[in-house]
C-alpha cells in the first residue's frame, strides 16, 4: 500500500503536530497554575474607626488614669507575669516623671490572665474597661487572651496592645488591636531563614504545644518551610499537662535533627530542654517569643544561666526585636535587672514600651479611649527599647526583627530579618 | 426711747427686740435659729459628700442614649434574666436607639446607571437540595420569597427593573456557605439577600455581610443570638428559640404548674441551639429539667430514650426536633402507656404530625410560628394565591419569607440603589410593628422580630390555634426540692398565664 507522506514529511508534520499541541497546552496549564485573582481586597486600605466617643462627654472621669495588664500572676506561668508587671512598672515610673495635664496620674490595674479563658478571663477583661475604667489593656503573649480582648475592646471600645505573636488578631479589622511584637508569622520566617538558608539543616523537629497558639504557630511555621522549598520537619505536639520528656527524646533519637524549634509554653520548653541538654544532645535549638520569656529560665534570666551553661556550645534563638546599643534600650535593662535580677525578656521589653506608649497617647490625647486609640495608630518610628515601633494600618508592629543567640550569657545577634507583613518580600542577612 | 422701734429692721434686731418681751419668746426663736442652721449645715454637707462620687459617675450621654429602656431586651421576663439574682450588669445591650448604628462609607457610595443593570438581583440562600433534610422547610421559603418577587414585578419592579432572585442552596457545609455568599455579591452583584435556616450558615453568612456590607434579611432561622452580634446588616423576623422558650416555659410551669420536665431534642443544630434556650429559662425559674435525651436525626425508634423518661417519672416532655419524629415519640411513648402532656417547638407543629401519632398526638401542645387559622384578610388572599400556585399550605416558612422580601423590595424601593442606604430603610422597622401575612412582627433594637408567638394544640385530632399571653413571671420560682411532693394532678392551672382556648 503505498504511503500517503514520504517518511521525511511525515517526521516533520509528527513534529509540527507535537508542537502545537504544546503550544496549545501551555497557556491551559499556566491557567491552571495561577493563584485565582480574588474578588476583593479588604481591609487592605487599612482599618479606621468611625465611630463615637471622642467627645469630651466620654473622657474618663478621676485624677488617676488607669492602664490595664492582663498578665498571668498565678499558676505555672507567673514568672512571666511578673516579668511583664515589673517591665510595667518601670514604664510608668518614666512616664510620671512629668505630670499629666490636669493634675492627672497615671497607674496600672492588673488582671489575671491565668484563669481558664471562657467565662472567667472575660469576666477579668470586664473588670478592668468597666470597674477600673482602663484608658487601654496590655496583654501578655497568650494569643486567646489577646482575642478576647479585643473583642471586648471593640464592643465597648478600648485598645488592646498584645504582646502575642498570633495573626490572626490583627486580620479580622478590628481597628482596637495593636501588636507590639513581630507576628508568629515574623517570628517562623525569621527562623526557617535562618535554619534552612543560612545553616543548611535539612533535619529539622518542630515541638508546638497543644491549643491554639502552638497550633496557629506550627501551621505559620509549616508555610515557611513549603516556601523555601525545604523538606518539611518532622513535628511533635506535646500536651502541656502532661509532658513526656523521654517520647520526645526517643523522636530525637530517631529522627537524628539538626535543629529543633520549640513553639511551646514557657514552662514546658524548660523541661524539655533541661532533658534533651541532660542526655547529652547538642543540637541547636530555637525558640519562639512566647517560649522565651522569663519562666522559660533558659538562657535570658542570669541567674540560672549558670546550670545551663553547656561547655560545647549552646545555641538559643529566640526571635527579637531590640535595638541593643540604644541608650534607653541600655538604661532599661539595668533597671530591669535591678528589680528582678534577670535581664527582660523579649516580652518584656515589648510590655515596658505599649505601657509607655499608652501613657503618652494619654498626655497627648487626654484620658478618653477613642482619642488614645487615634493616637497610639499614628505611632511611626517611635524609639522603644524592644526597637523602633511603627504600626501599619492593621495594627502590625513594622519594626526590624532579629534573630538572636545566646552563647555564654550575652545575647549576640544571629542573623536579621526584615520584619514585613508576609505577602511582602523579605530580606534576610545571610551572614551569621 | 422705745428699743422695740429701733431694732426691728432685720431678723437678729427682732431677736434682740423680742429679749425684752420675754425668756421663752427669746429661746423658742434661738432654737428655731438653730433648727435652720443644722439644715443649711445638712444640705451643705450632702453637696460635699456628692463630690467624690460626682467623677465616679457614668460619662454624660446624648439625650437619646439617655433615653430610659421601656422594654427588657427581648421581652425578657425577670425570672429569665441571666444571673439576674446575682449580679446588675456594668451595661445592658441591645435596648438603646444606637445599637446598631452604622458609622461606615457606604452611604457614598454612587448608585449605578440604570440603564446599565438588566435586573435588581436579589440573592436567595437556603436548603433546597433534594437530598437535604431541611429543604422541606427551604423550598417553602424559596416559594414565599419568590411570590413576593413577582407581586412586585407586576407592579413594575423597580422604575421599570425587574427584580430577579438568584438562588443558591444552603448546603451543610460550611466553606460552601461562605462561597455562596461571596459569590452571590461578586458574581451576581446581588443588592441585598434573604436567607437562610440553619443558624451555624446562617452567622457565616452575617460575617460575609459584614465585610461586603450587604444587606440581610434572614426568614428562617431560630438561632436567637443572629442578632446579638450587633452586625448592621442584618433583620429577622422568625420567631426565635428565646421567644419559643419564653412561651413554653411560661406556659408549662406558671400555667400548668408542672415541676419535673425531661426533654427530648433532635441531635443537629436546630435542636441543640433550640432547647437550650428553654433549659435556661427552665433552670433561673428554679426548676431545672431532669433530664435531656438526643436522638439521631431520621430515627425512627425511641424505645431506649423513652425507657430514661418513664424511669425518671417526669410530669411532662418537651420535644425539640421536627415533626416526623415527634410523630412517632408521641405513638411510641403514649403505647408504653407515658401519658404525660407533650410539648414541642415550632417545627412540631406541622400536620405531618397527627397524621403520623394519630389519636395519640391528642393534647400535643407545640408553639407555631403562624396561626392558620387567622382571620387576617392578608393572610387569607396570600394562602389562597399560595396553594393556587403551588398546591401545598404555606407554612411558616413560605410566610415570612414572603413578608420579609416584601419587606426588603419596599426598602429598596424607598433607598435606591446603595446597600448601605438600604440597610438604613430596615433599619426603619426599629421599635415597630409591620403588619404581613404571618401576623403582626415588632422589630426591637437589634432588627429582631419580638412578638409574641402563637399556640398550637392537638384537639380532636386538628389544631387549634391561640396567642400567647404572657404572665409577668414575678412568681416566686419554686425549687424542685420543693414541687416533687406535689403531684401534676393536684396542680390546677394558673388563671394569669397563657389561658387555652
Amino acid at each position: 500500500m503505498r504511503k500517503p507522506f514520504p517518511n521525511g514529511l511525515r517526521h516533520v508534520l509528527g513534529l509540527a503536530c507535537g508542537l502545537a499541541l504544546l503550544g496549545a497546552a501551555t497557556p491551559l496549564r499556566a491557567q491552571e497554575n495561577a493563584p485565582p485573582a480574588p474578588y476583593d481586597s479588604i481591609g487592605a486600605n487599612g482599618v479606621t474607626y468611625d465611630g463615637p466617643g471622642r467627645d469630651a462627654a466620654f473622657d474618663l472621669r478621676g485624677s488617676t488614669i488607669h492602664i490595664g495588664i492582663l498578665a498571668p500572676i498565678h499558676g505555672p506561668q507567673k514568672a512571666d507575669g511578673e516579668a511583664i508587671i515589673a517591665a510595667a512598672r518601670i514604664a510608668i515610673q518614666d512616664a510620671s516623671r512629668k505630670p499629666l495635664p490636669g493634675g492627672r496620674h497615671l497607674a496600672l490595674s492588673i488582671a489575671d490572665e491565668s484563669v481558664p479563658p471562657w467565662g472567667l478571663l472575660g469576666d477579668e477583661i470586664i473588670h478592668l474597661v468597666m470597674q477600673d475604667k482602663v484608658a487601654a489593656i496590655v496583654t501578655g503573649a497568650d494569643g486567646v487572651a489577646a482575642h478576647l480582648s479585643e473583642q471586648i475592646g471593640n464592643k465597648i471600645g478600648v485598645a488592646t496592645l498584645t504582646l502575642s505573636g498570633d495573626d490572626t488578631t490583627t486580620e479580622i479589622n478590628m481597628p482596637w488591636i495593636f501588636r507590639m511584637g513581630p507576628s508568629d508569622a515574623q517570628q517562623a520566617q525569621g527562623m526557617a531563614r535562618n535554619i534552612y538558608q543560612v545553616h543548611g539543616y535539612r533535619r529539622v523537629l518542630l515541638v508546638s504545644g497543644q491549643g491554639h497558639d502552638g497550633q496557629i504557630a506550627s501551621k505559620e511555621f509549616l508555610k515557611e518551610v513549603h516556601k523555601l522549598g525545604a523538606p518539611a520537619p518532622a513535628s511533635v505536639v506535646i500536651n502541656p499537662l502532661q509532658l513526656d520528656a523521654s517520647a520526645l527524646l526517643s523522636i530525637i533519637q530517631a529522627k537524628a535533627p539538626q535543629a529543633i524549634v520549640f513553639w511551646t509554653l514557657p514552662e514546658n520548653g524548660k523541661e524539655l530542654i533541661h532533658a534533651i541538654r541532660a542526655e547529652g544532645c547538642h543540637t541547636p535549638i530555637y525558640l519562639s517569643q512566647k517560649t522565651a520569656q522569663a519562666g522559660s529560665g533558659l538562657g535570658l534570666p542570669l541567674r540560672s544561666a549558670e546550670k545551663l551553661k553547656d561547655p560545647a556550645g549552646m545555641y538559643f534563638y529566640t526571635v527579637d526585636s531590640r535595638q541593643a546599643e540604644s541608650p534607653l534600650r541600655k538604661d532599661f535593662v539595668q533597671r530591669y535587672q535591678l528589680a528582678t535580677g534577670t535581664l527582660p525578656s523579649p516580652v518584656a521589653a515589648e510590655a515596658y514600651d505599649a505601657v509607655r506608649l499608652v501613657a503618652q497617647a494619654i498626655r497627648k490625647a487626654g484620658p478618653n479611649r477613642a482619642r488614645v486609640r487615634d493616637r497610639i495608630s499614628t505611632a511611626r518610628n517611635l524609639a522603644g527599647v524592644s526597637g523602633t515601633i511603627t504600626f501599619d494600618d492593621q495594627g502590625n508592629n513594622r519594626t526590624e526583627t532579629y534573630l538572636v543567640r545566646l552563647q555564654e550569657r550575652t545575647l549576640q545577634q544571629a542573623s536579621r530579618a526584615r520584619s514585613t507583613p508576609p505577602h511582602r518580600k523579605v530580606k534576610v542577612d545571610t551572614q551569621e | 426711747m422705745n428699743v422695740k422701734e429701733i431694732l426691728r429692721p432685720s431678723g437678729w434686731e427682732t431677736v434682740l427686740a423680742t429679749h425684752t418681751l420675754g425668756r421663752v419668746k427669746v429661746r423658742e426663736n434661738r432654737e428655731r435659729l438653730v433648727t435652720m442652721n443644722v439644715k443649711i449645715i445638712a444640705v451643705f454637707l450632702f453637696f460635699l459628700l456628692c463630690v467624690p462620687a460626682w467623677p465616679q459617675s457614668a460619662p454624660r450621654k446624648s439625650a437619646k442614649e439617655e433615653a430610659p429602656a421601656h422594654i427588657p431586651y427581648a421581652n425578657m421576663p425577670p425570672a429569665a434574666v441571666p444571673f439576674g439574682r446575682y449580679r446588675k450588669p456594668y451595661y445592658e445591650w441591645y435596648v438603646r436607639p444606637n445599637t446598631l448604628a452604622y458609622y461606615g462609607a457606604g452611604r457614598s457610595v454612587p448608585e449605578p446607571k440604570l440603564s446599565t443593570l438588566k435586573a435588581i438581583n436579589i440573592g436567595f440562600f437556603g436548603p433546597i437540595g433534594k437530598y437535604d433534610s431541611d429543604s422541606i422547610y427551604g423550598i417553602p421559603m424559596l416559594h414565599g420569597a419568590q411570590m413576593a418577587i413577582d407581586e412586585a414585578n407586576a407592579h413594575g419592579g423597580y422604575h421599570g427593573k425587574s427584580f430577579s432572585l438568584k438562588v443558591y442552596d444552603d448546603t451543610p457545609i460550611w466553606g460552601a456557605a461562605w462561597e455562596d455568599v461571596v459569590k452571590m455579591y461578586y458574581e451576581q452583584h446581588v443588592w441585598a439577600m434573604l436567607g437562610s435556616i440553619d443558624g451555624d450558615n446562617t452567622h457565616i453568612e452575617l460575617r460575609a455581610a459584614l465585610k461586603m456590607q450587604l444587606p440581610i434579611i434572614d426568614t428562617g432561622t431560630t438561632d436567637p443570638t443572629l442578632t446579638e452580634t450587633r452586625i448592621q446588616w442584618l433583620i429577622h423576623n422568625f420567631p426565635d428559640d428565646r421567644q419559643q422558650g419564653y412561651a413554653l416555659a411560661d406556659y408549662i410551669f406558671n400555667y400548668l404548674k408542672l415541676r419535673q420536665i425531661g426533654i427530648l431534642r433532635v441531635n443537629g443544630n436546630y435542636g441543640r441551639r433550640g432547647y437550650d434556650e428553654f433549659f435556661k429559662d427552665a433552670r433561673r425559674m428554679g426548676f431545672q429539667p431532669m433530664v435531656v435525651v438526643k436522638y439521631a436525626p431520621g430515627a425512627t425508634s425511641f424505645t431506649e430514650q423513652l425507657h430514661t423518661l418513664k424511669r425518671l417519672d417526669i410530669d411532662g416532655l418537651v420535644i425539640w426536633g421536627n415533626a416526623r419524629e415527634a410523630g412517632l415519640i408521641l405513638k411510641q411513648m403514649r403505647a408504653m402507656g407515658m401519658q404525660q402532656p407533650v410539648f414541642g417547638s415550632s417545627r412540631v407543629a406541622y400536620p405531618q404530625v397527627i397524621k403520623i401519632a394519630g389519636a395519640a398526638a391528642n393534647g400535643l401542645v407545640a408553639i407555631s410560628a403562624i396561626d392558620p387559622a387567622s382571620k387576617n384578610p392578608r393572610w387569607l388572599k396570600f394562602r389562597h394565591e399560595y396553594m393556587a400556585r403551588y398546591h401545598a399550605e404555606p407554612g411558616p416558612y413560605a410566610s415570612y419569607a414572603y413578608d420579609g422580601m416584601t419587606m426588603l423590595i419596599a426598602s429598596i424601593q424607598k433607598a435606591g440603589l446603595n446597600r448601605a442606604l438600604i440597610m438604613d430603610a430596615l433599619r426603619q422597622y426599629e421599635m415597630k410593628s409591620y403588619q404581613g401575612v404571618s401576623g403582626t412582627a415588632f422589630f426591637d433594637y437589634t432588627l429582631n422580630n419580638i412578638a409574641p408567638t402563637t399556640f398550637a394544640k392537638v384537639v380532636n385530632g386538628h389544631f387549634v390555634y391561640w396567642p400567647e399571653h404572657r404572665t409577668d413571671w414575678k412568681e416566686k420560682p419554686g425549687g424542685i426540692s420543693a414541687v416533687s411532693a406535689v403531684r401534676p394532678s393536684l396542680r390546677k392551672p394558673s388563671p394569669s398565664a397563657t389561658p387555652e382556648p
